[in-house]
């Protein structure tokens, strides 16, 4: 019976929110290496024998949760909803923020090439986002960055986690999708129309 | 619906939507398998503004972004049949801005599109539920409370006093002044702190909740009081600094 393990398990077990290495190295009066030895290996355990849930390393902590695949049977068990799919808009601006934070609305606008505010106000009643501070040019604009939260929610241990931006490179000449096809079928007609 | 009524509606067309003017480019551009670097302005120009056209007639409201947009590709497109400035070492491309822009927002486009793929996979991950474990939370986190969760508490105090009040008639206007509201919660962490804040805002009504809300605030401005939050959406506590305030000030903050 290994008791530093079981120790863990039982504090992940009522833990709701991620918690952290230097948390439980200190509650438990062990090294942090052999906390996380015995966090690994209680994930490798999950992940070969238990089905339902495994550990995650998410948000700079650990924690219990489920596995994607069940995410019909709980809804329908809990008769919950779950929250609504992030918009493009929402997508886009958490993208921005994410790679460029601290970033102004109007430094987000100005990538996007249109207005962001009802966006930005989505995303911090959400929590993915927060104030953090002014910046000092004229009219003091609130400076944006990303949350916990948002770690959490998109998997990341930390923000450094994000692959490098250069690696998402040039789009076009990619196949387009099928409904852009059609779409485009209807609208270059549109155009042709016009310009003869 | 009559049949008039559908001669003067017409048909609803679906077009595919564009996340702004940038969007709209590049989709002409990968539309017209165009060299991103060696955009030909005219004829992108001519089609952006056919496709605003054509947004006008089908009576989409066309938001100003991508008026600007359209604006800037005129510009840019006369200042390329100006004549070359011969003198000038290096003549920069007047398209060079619009580019780096548009390859910019391609790449943001692409991150999204990502963060699309891994929203859906994470949203069907379920942590396990808070759960209060007996009243207050053993440590005082000193994070910081948000604007939001601290609207999200009046909030719910409007709620539930909604809810206990169904109908309930106001026959006189009681007006709840900020500095009274302010030596209330202030002679009450006095006696005990910190507090929960919704046990203070227990029974309130309205009024007394945006007295309370905005007495709050100046209570933390001035430094005598401090909000706390022991973990994400919790409850939140409100606590005396060792910063004493002087009381006989509180009148000042009554507005009219």
């Amino acid at each position: 019976m290994n008791e530093l393990r079981a120790a863990l398990e039982a504090i992940l077990f009522v833990s709701n929110e991620p918690v952290t290495l230097d948390s439980l190295a200190e509650a438990l009066g062990e090294k942090p290496d052999a906390v996380a030895k015995e966090l690994e290996e209680i994930k490798n355990f999950l992940d070969v024998n238990v089905g339902g849930f495994t550990l995650e390393h998410t948000g700079g902590g650990w924690r219990l949760a489920t596995r994607p695949e069940h995410e019909d049977v709980l809804k329908k068990y809990f008769a919950r909803k779950g929250e609504s799919r992030l918009s493009i808009a929402a997508l886009e601006t958490l993208a921005i923020v994410a790679y460029r934070q601290p970033i102004t609305a109007p430094e987000i606008n100005d990538i996007r090439g249109v207005n962001s505010s009802a966006v930005l106000h989505t995303l911090l009643e959400r929590r993915l986002l927060r104030v953090a501070g002014r910046k000092e040019v004229v009219g003091s604009p609130f400076l944006y960055r990303t949350t916990r939260e948002f770690l959490i929610h998109f998997g990341l241990n930390d923000i450094r986690d994000l692959p490098r931006l250069e690696e998402f490179g040039d789009l076009i000449g990619e196949p387009m999708s099928d409904d852009v096809v059609a779409a485009i079928g209807v609208q270059s007609a549109a155009v042709d129309d016009q310009t003869e | 619906m009559t049949e008039d009524e559908i001669s003067t509606s017409g048909y609803q067309l679906s077009l595919p939507t564009f996340h702004g003017p940038l969007d709209l480019l590049l989709h002409l551009i990968k539309q017209n398998e165009i060299d991103i670097y060696d955009i030909p302005i005219a004829r992108i120009t001519d089609q952006y503004n056919a496709y605003l056209e054509a947004m006008e007639e089908l009576d989409l409201e066309i938001a100003a972004d991508y008026i600007y947009m359209a604006a800037m590709l005129i510009h840019i497109k006369s200042k390329m049949l100006l004549p070359r400035d011969e003198t000038a070492e290096v003549t920069e491309d007047p398209r060079a801005e619009l580019v780096n822009r548009l390859l910019e927002y391609q790449r943001f486009k692409a991150v999204a599109e990502s963060f699309a793929e891994l929203d859906v996979v994470r949203m069907g991950v379920w942590p396990r539920p808070a759960v209060s474990h007996n009243g207050e939370p053993a440590e005082i986190d000193m994070s910081e409370v948000s604007l939001f969760d601290l609207i999200d508490a009046f909030r719910t105090a409007l709620t539930r006093y909604k809810v206990n009040h169904p109908q309930a008639i106001e026959l006189k206007r009681t007006l709840h002044k900020v500095s009274d509201m302010m030596a209330e919660l202030y002679n009450k962490l006095k006696e005990k702190s910190p507090i929960r804040l919704q046990w203070f805002l227990e029974g309130r009504d309205r009024d007394e909740l945006i007295a309370i809300f905005l007495g709050m605030l100046e209570l933390v401005r001035l430094g005598g009081i401090s909000l706390q939050q022991g973990e994400l959406f919790g409850e939140i506590l409100v606590a005396m600094t060792q910063n004493p305030l002087d009381e006989s000030q509180f009148a000042v903050y009554d507005q009219r």
